[in-house]
């Protein structure tokens, strides 16, 4: 591969996500909703944590590298668009929203294919629903893109040479005119952020905006990824890993509370995440979301072991109540600030 | 509380037209059927401006055909923030739609053409002459001296000047950048303090500006007759749950994120990236209970009504509740009763109003009516529900 | 007919592990690499798309053997089944096209690709455009062409490789330019394809000309009747079951090159 000489990167506060998809909204009017076959497409997608996600069960499908090997580990199944990812519901608009009110054949707004097994599955199908016990269920949002890895499996999966890593952003994109649909990439990729396009006969990916990114409007500086743009609870950084005075620079490299989505995967990915603080149970000490759960998910690397990815996330829980105690106290904290973001120039450093 | 028309009750005056704007009345009306049931069949003429086939669309007599947010010039406020948001024209009117300005203003014209000319009485008696052959004149320069606001934007800008808060601002100012009002008049209770967000009640607490209560004080205490003796509620009060609905479920209706109230609540893109189609949320042990397994059709019942809806099983649900997101258009739900009129049953079916005793009291100091902000409102609570695994079949 | 097909398809993926690894190794030793010699007619005949057209009965007939062949790249592969090793191969020209019709079994017809696991049937025809070409999709300085045939495809692709993982298609080919916007290109190969009673039939038919003008890259045959130094070209060939996510270099190809002769 070739040296990449600067590389895009994303974080996200879930302690700021409210799950409300206009991230998935911004991007699919943006980018998937003009051709056909990319009906069932989220290159932006937000599911429910506890949830099997989108596509379902992608954390336990396979693919990435086998304990920080280069080895690609190609033995995942292939999910299904219907069963897995979920069927991209028509609706008969035309029947019912075109019949007069009163008329006993109006018709009922219904979804095809219905939603029923084995077509029970949608993006979103488990939002909301969590996990625990009432009255200390919990469940927190997380809003995934491709993570633009540093080291992509989907590049080394593929014999063509079709998915490509961009020198100077590293970006990761799929040359349409080189795929041949072997779909090696999303056999690959271990968070199954590639979807297989069956009317173009082509796999298509997340370009995080790189049109924006490269044509800059002069008089919007800002305008770059719709998904960060349009972010309503202001969750998400986006800079150059290389630009050391950005705030996403900041967040995980000095405050140090951005962990990576299943570094065991090992493809080193360019989103950060900072996990979600919750509430004490009822009559307890221990947080609503167990740390448990967020150190399966979240870690720094490849090699750390399940021990020392729970002490990392307890770690960012103390930095982040620390400084949000100094800040309740009267006194001021650059963490709170920056994570109050007061503006879009606080969060957009591209 | 005012009565209107006056004397309804005892001359049988009935409503013949209605006329709805920016709204999905029937659908969101709380014992939306009995709105159905007894108000729709006295009207003669009903017609809905909209830029949605609604509900209530669907059971208009006409529709007018109205331009959303972004394909036209209007004006967005409320008294819970101090900015004021234009809407610009992004793109024209699609498909032969109109502003609310232009259609009002046909409206006008057309009743103008008529050249109907009576005497009319207000409530207070005043008798007037209504003369309609100068009502598009008039709508057009409303009190201006012969301005002509024909133009939407023109109008907005007029509703600019026209306001304290406003005065001073351009429509093309504020679509190149949202403002801030520039200062709020005697009905606000703050003064607009730079650099420091809106919060209410600056006035009281700073300039010691006295409240709108009896006493220009805050104050819990009401001793008016209904809350002293009637309801006992002088102070605020704990009062159990009212068992008028003998079903084991509380109804819960909450705001959606997936809608704003109904609109967009039969949207592709936002149903794709829920179930597809309405769910009902119960607990776990709800649902073991009633043998429901997630994703089955479920009846929601009681006396008022009923509909159909799939069930989704989640834990963050106490036991002895129902809980719907709001908004679903009656379409989307299977009519459940035996009804012949092919009216659908909707997500207001098991609800009525039960309007609060208290809510009545009017004019005494500051319990007075205003519209949102004291008055009876539609109350839904303490609605309940039996959920059963709906039996029929489903297109 | 399409639903008996599939019941077909649902049957035979039952079929338990122990047979099919039986057939694997039986046919696993009669598929020496033995080069043949095709000969390509002239014949009258112009509706050799057809199958069943009569010319068909009158053209010598060719069993090709097929090796399994495991992909570069250093992607781990699956293996084929293999449960077939063989194409039938014949061919004629008119003086205009030469038509090739290929026969080989297959249980489960694969045609669609509508789903991320469903791959479709392949097959391919390659001919190198000079002497030294590696046989495994050429090389940089010794290219092959390649026409394509998959069975969800509406033309066969043609074209050009000059080694592994450097497939790239003419214009003329069906998924060349995806801009629905322009003009469908006209391709330079036709083909017709049927799955009966557990036999693929496919016919590719292509000038002989190579047809230049049209920015194909066919590489051109001449017969020898037309230049006594030409007439002899390098061949083989190469099939894909979709039913067993063959794709790629996941597929069975003949073990070395053979002969195409144009009299």
């Amino acid at each position: 591969m070739a040296k990449i000489t600067g590389q895009v990167q994303m974080l996200f506060d879930l302690n700021k996500c409210l799950g409300c998809q206009t991230c998935t909204s911004a991007c699919k009017t943006a980018w998937t909703d003009k051709d056909q076959g990319q009906e069932y497409m989220y290159w932006n997608n937000v599911e429910t944590v506890p949830g099997r996600g989108y596509p379902k069960g992608w954390q336990t499908m396979g693919g990435g590298f086998k304990a920080c090997t280069n080895q690609v580990d190609l033995s995942a199944p292939l999910p299904s668009i219907n069963r897995d990812y979920g069927a991209p519901w028509e609706y008969n608009y035309d029947e019912v929203l075109t019949t007069e009110g009163g008329d006993a054949t109006v018709g009922m707004l219904v979804p095809a294919p219905r939603p029923d097994a084995p077509n029970d599955y949608s993006s979103n199908w488990d939002e909301d629903v969590g996990a625990g016990a009432h009255p200390d269920a919990y469940y927190f949002y997380l809003p995934r893109i491709c993570n633009h890895c540093s080291k992509p499996a989907c590049v080394a999966a593929c014999p063509r040479k079709a998915v490509y890593k961009r020198e100077e952003d590293g970006i990761v994109l799929i040359d349409q005119d080189r795929c041949r649909g072997y779909r090696y990439c999303i056999k690959g990729c271990p968070y199954k952020k590639i979807y297989w396009n069956p009317i173009v006969k082509k796999s298509q990916k997340c370009i995080f905006c790189y049109p924006r990114l490269e044509n800059e409007d002069p008089e919007n500086p800002l305008a770059k990824n719709f998904c960060v743009t349009q972010c309503v609870g202001r969750i998400r950084w986006v800079a150059y890993a290389e630009d050391t005075t950005s705030n996403l620079y900041k967040l995980v490299n000095v405050w140090r509370v951005g962990l990576r989505l299943h570094p065991e995967f090992g493809t080193e990915p360019n989103t950060f995440y900072i996990p979600p603080l919750s509430p004490r149970v009822t009559n307890g000490t221990a947080p609503r979301i167990p740390t448990d759960l967020l150190a399966e998910m979240f870690g720094d690397n490849c090699s750390q072991t399940f021990e020392q990815r729970k002490a990392r996330v307890e770690e960012v829980f103390a930095i982040l109540e620390q400084e949000r105690a100094k800040v309740a106290a009267g006194g001021t904290s650059e963490l709170v600030d920056i994570l109050t973001s007061y503006s879009e120039s606080d969060r957009i450093q591209l | 509380m005012p009565l209107w028309p006056k004397d309804t009750l005892t001359t049988g005056r009935s409503p013949r037209v209605l006329f709805v704007w920016g709204a999905n009345y029937l659908n969101q009306a709380k014992g939306f059927l009995d709105v159905y049931q007894t108000l729709w069949p006295k009207l003669d003429l009903i017609v809905d401006l909209n830029f949605r086939m609604d509900t209530t669309a669907l059971y208009a007599d006409v529709v007018l055909p109205a331009t959303s947010w972004f394909e036209m010039w209007n004006l967005n406020t409320t008294d819970l923030h101090s900015y004021i948001i234009p809407f610009t024209p992004v793109i024209p009117p699609q498909f032969g739609s109109r502003s609310d300005w232009q259609i009002w203003q046909g409206l006008a014209d057309a009743l103008a053409n008529t050249g109907v000319v009576f005497q009319d009485s207000l409530p207070d008696g005043t008798t007037i002459t209504r003369d309609y052959a100068t009502l598009g004149t008039d709508f057009r320069t409303l009190n201006t001296d012969g301005q002509d606001l024909s133009d939407d934007k023109d109008a907005c800008q007029f509703l600019l000047d026209s306001s304290v808060e406003t005065n001073g601002l351009t429509m093309d100012g504020i679509a190149e950048q949202p403002a801030r009002l520039l200062e709020t008049s005697e009905e606000w209770t703050s003064d607009l303090l730079p650099n420091q967000a809106y919060y209410g009640f600056q006035r009281m607490t700073e300039h010691l500006k006295p409240l709108h209560t009896l006493t220009g004080r805050q104050q819990f205490y009401i001793d008016h007759d209904w809350y002293l003796s009637d309801f006992r509620e002088e102070l605020p009060v704990y009062k159990p749950p009212v068992d008028a609905d003998l079903y084991p479920l509380r109804w819960i209706t909450p705001h959606g994120r997936w809608s704003i109230h109904s609109t967009y609540r039969d949207l592709k893109f936002q149903l794709r990236m829920q179930r597809g189609r309405p769910i009902v949320y119960l607990s776990p042990s709800e649902a073991q209970a009633r043998g429901l397994l997630d994703n089955d059709p479920v009846e929601v019942l009681n006396d008022h009504g009923s509909l159909v809806a799939h069930l989704c099983v989640s834990p963050r649900l106490p036991a002895g509740m129902a809980l719907m997101y709001h908004g679903w258009e009656s379409y989307m739900l299977k009519n459940n009763l035996d009804d012949t009129s092919g009216f659908k049953n909707g997500w207001q079916g098991p609800c009525t109003i039960r309007i609060k005793p208290t809510q009545l009291v009017g004019g005494y100091a500051q319990l007075k009516f205003r519209l949102n902000y004291w008055g009876p409102t539609g109350n839904q609570k303490d609605t309940r529900v039996q959920v059963v695994k709906y039996a029929g079949t489903l297109p | 007919m399409s639903t008996s097909v599939l019941h077909l398809k649902a049957g035979l993926r039952r079929l338990p592990i122990a047979l099919v690894a039986a057939t694997l190794i039986g046919l696993l030793p009669a598929t020496a690499a033995v080069a043949a010699t095709i000969q390509a007619p002239l014949k009258t005949a112009t509706d050799g798309l057809d199958p069943n057209a009569t010319v068909w009965s009158t053209v010598p007939q060719y069993s090709i053997a097929l090796d399994t062949v495991i992909s570069t790249a250093g992607v781990p592969q699956i293996l084929p089944k293999a449960k077939w090793k063989y194409v039938l191969v014949k061919a004629y020209q008119d003086g205009t096209d030469i038509y090739f019709r290929y026969q080989w079994p297959d249980p489960v017809p694969d045609m669609d690709v509508s789903d991320t696991g469903l791959f479709a049937d392949g097959f391919a025809m390659e001919i190198p455009y000079g002497l030294n070409a590696s046989i495994a999709m050429g090389n940089q300085f010794e290219p092959v062409n390649i026409l394509f045939w998959r069975a969800d495809l509406a033309n066969p692709q043609n074209i050009v490789a000059g080694g592994a993982g450097t497939v790239q298609t003419s214009p003329d080919s069906d998924d060349a330019d995806m801009d629905p916007a322009t003009q469908p290109p006209v391709p330079l190969s036709v083909h017709s394809q049927s799955w009966v009673n557990g036999r693929w039939t496919i016919v590719i038919k292509r000038p002989l000309s190579g047809d230049i003008s049209t920015n194909g890259n066919l590489v051109a045959l001449v017969p020898r009747s037309i230049d006594s130094t030409k007439g002899n070209y390098r061949i083989t060939f190469g099939q894909w079951d979709g039913g067993n996510h063959e794709r790629d270099g996941v597929k069975l190809v003949t073990g070395s090159w053979q002969t195409l002769y144009l009299p």
